[in-house]
């Protein structure tokens, strides 16, 4: 910097930007605002459909948060989100109907019991492989299936624990219990965006920093003196409460809880939506949930041919996408903005 | 009732070995993990089946086109898919071979459809041996594992091909400078791995009597414990493993409960893992 003998093309780049930026800052906001005005008014305008499949994406962006943050921030592989969310939906449905506890008290407690859980498994699994992890958080998922479908006590078996009270609000003489679609919608809206600015703490925390270190070199990290397990447990622990709290609010949704919450299905998708958004990039896996979701219900496709594209699609990102869709958009718009400034063109 | 429970296990876990000792090789030589590994089961118990009851051949047939299918399918996989997986990140074969086995399940339910298929054919005549009545079908089984396990150790042991695989686990990189075709070694330990899963879908047929798409699965989840048990890579650890395995789940239905069967391999696989990561019978952890 300073007094240079004459403009070299990253200065000129950096004039540019410091002359755009306020521009493409009010293009973003504006961008933000509009997305999100359509989602609030997406119940006044849309039919029921379209509002549950709204419904079905919030429920969604929470595992896939949470997925984000211990996959693709820490680098570790989990297969645990699903049985995080089957748990959740238990725990919560379980503590409404035997305990008639009310949502603000079932939504932590589920958020509560995955945490401990998952750091009850971490301290073990951890210590070993790779390997070790995977095969461990996969086994989980089977595992808590078993004994949902065989603890009848707790669970009712293959019945599923049913009639799931809607969440109400306020005190008992002005209950207001959520019925319609559209109230849901909103209650999970509140959820999701409590999820986001959960996340976007967590991840632009020193804490959030420490991750990323971890993920990319971790024996530099542990050189540095930093507690690499420790961190590892605590980012596996706020995937599960992100995927408990998910599970929660889908079995207040649905109002049943079943075995079938625990199937490796769900798994795959939410590893597929940070997968193709773009693993530790932190816009593209909301966008991503909310693409996958509207696609895979407003396209009618049978759920053969549905995992059988998820499949494919898997492969695609695994050999052609390593970065997910995008880093795509992120290069498109550096493109665009060349264009737009063909000065600095290197 | 024991003895019964006891030959049950040994039959089951002979197929869980010859599922899962594909999966050792694969994981001993080359560091490669294969989520899909008991999707070959299914695709050639399907195989079998069209040989059985479409092209209306004999089972013994049926069982040679199987095999020739699995063979020729994991060749195609291993030039298209799995050979570009060596020497990559972890995470990328375990999501690779997930999403492959997402299409062979799915692709199958397309083709066949969801339901249960009838599985014809096989040897049911019965052979009384020291008291003990068993069918040909269960006596084939039993010995086509033993031999295609001391026909494994013998290859990798005495053979070219198998000296090299020895070498290409040993040190990958040194290998590649030797020049060791690393990538031919992948290939023929891939194939080998999935003729025998294969083999075992078409033997396991007959027994199953109803075959299905989503078959495949459980047998995957059987492989990874298998192979964890007998230490990662370990052929001989492998086939003691899976006919413990075997045994125990035989007997968890037998006294236990039928619901509990699929979630003994998981808790002996995450038992396993942390208390003994280099299995039972091994001793020291693979660098």
């Amino acid at each position: 910097m300073g007094s240079s003998v004459e403009r070299s093309e990253p200065d000129r780049a950096l004039r540019w930007g410091r002359r755009a930026a306020p521009g493409l800052l009010l293009a973003g906001r504006l961008l933000g605002a509009a997305v999100a005005a359509a989602f609030v008014t997406l119940p006044l305008v849309g039919d029921n459909y379209v509002v549950a499949t709204g419904i079905l994406a919030a429920i969604y962006l929470l595992p896939s948060l949470g997925l984000n943050i211990v996959f693709g921030y820490t680098g570790l592989l989990s297969f645990g989100q699903g049985a995080f969310f089957g748990i959740g939906a238990y725990t919560s449905a379980i503590l409404a109907t035997r305990l008639g506890w009310p949502f603000w008290a079932t939504f932590p407690a589920a958020g509560v019991v995955c945490a401990v859980l998952a750091a009850v498994l971490a301290v073990p699994s951890l210590r070993l492989s790779r390997f070790s992890f995977v095969m461990v958080t996969l086994g989980f998922v089977i595992i808590a299936q078993t004994i949902a479908q065989n603890w009848v006590g707790l669970t009712e078996g293959n019945m599923g624990i049913i009639g799931v009270p809607r969440p109400a609000l306020g005190v008992s003489p002005r209950r207001f219990v959520l019925r319609t679609v559209q109230e849901y919608y909103y209650f999970s809206f509140g959820w999701a965006a409590l999820a986001l600015v959960a996340y976007w703490w967590i991840v632009a925390s020193p804490a959030g920093r420490a991750l990323r270190a971890v993920r990319d070199d971790e024996v530099l990290a542990a050189s540095y003196g930093m507690p690499v397990n420790r961190y590892k447990t605590i980012a596996f622990a706020c995937s599960a409460v992100f995927a408990g709290v998910g599970g929660a609010l889908e079995a207040h949704y649905l109002t049943i809880a079943s075995p079938s919450g625990f199937d490796l299905y769900y798994t795959n998708v939410f590893l597929i939506i940070v997968l193709a958004g773009g693993r530790g990039s932190f816009w593209a896996v909301p966008v991503a949930t909310v693409v996958f979701v509207f696609f895979s219900q407003l396209a009618s496709f049978t759920p053969e041919q549905q995992q059988l594209m998820m499949g494919v699609l898997l492969l695609l990102l695994v050999f052609r996408l390593p970065g997910g869709f995008g880093p795509l958009f992120v290069d498109l718009a550096a493109r665009l903005r060349r264009r737009l400034a063909p000065e600095v063109t290197p | 009732m024991v003895v019964e429970q006891l030959l049950n296990g040994l039959l089951v876990g002979s197929i869980y070995g010859l599922v899962a000792v594909g999966l050792t090789l694969l994981y001993g030589v080359l560091h490669l993990v294969n989520f899909a590994q008991g999707e070959y089961f299914m695709l050639g118990a399907f195989a079998t089946w069209t040989g059985l009851e479409l092209l209306r051949l004999p089972y013994a047939a049926a069982i040679v086109v199987a095999v020739a299918f699995s063979a020729l399918l994991a060749l195609l996989v291993s030039l298209t898919i799995m050979e570009r997986l060596v020497a990559k990140s972890f995470e990328l074969g375990v999501l690779a071979t997930m999403g492959l086995s997402m299409l062979y399940q799915n692709g199958s339910q397309l083709i066949f459809g969801a339901t249960f298929r009838h599985f014809g054919g096989g040897w049911p005549g019965l052979v009384t041996v020291l008291g003990v009545t068993l069918s040909v079908q269960r006596i084939v089984i039993l010995v086509v594992t033993a031999a295609a396990f001391l026909g494994l150790e013998w290859m990798v042991r005495r053979t070219r091909v198998g000296k090299a695989m020895r070498a290409v686990s040993q040190n990958y990189e040194a290998c590649v400078i030797a020049g060791i075709d690393v990538k031919r070694i992948a290939r023929w330990t891939f194939v080998v791995g999935i003729a025998l899963a294969g083999a075992a879908g078409a033997l396991m047929g007959p027994i199953v009597v109803s075959i299905y798409p989503a078959i495949g699965t459980s047998f995957t989840t059987r492989a990874f414990t298998v192979i964890a048990i007998g230490g990662l890579g370990n052929m001989t650890g492998a086939y003691l493993g899976a006919l413990i395995l075997g045994v125990v789940e035989s007997f968890v239905v037998g006294f236990v409960g039928l619901g509990y069967r699929d979630a003994v391999a998981f808790l002996a696989l995450v038992v396993i893992l942390m208390t003994r990561p280099y299995g039972l019978f091994g001793r020291t952890v693979r660098a």
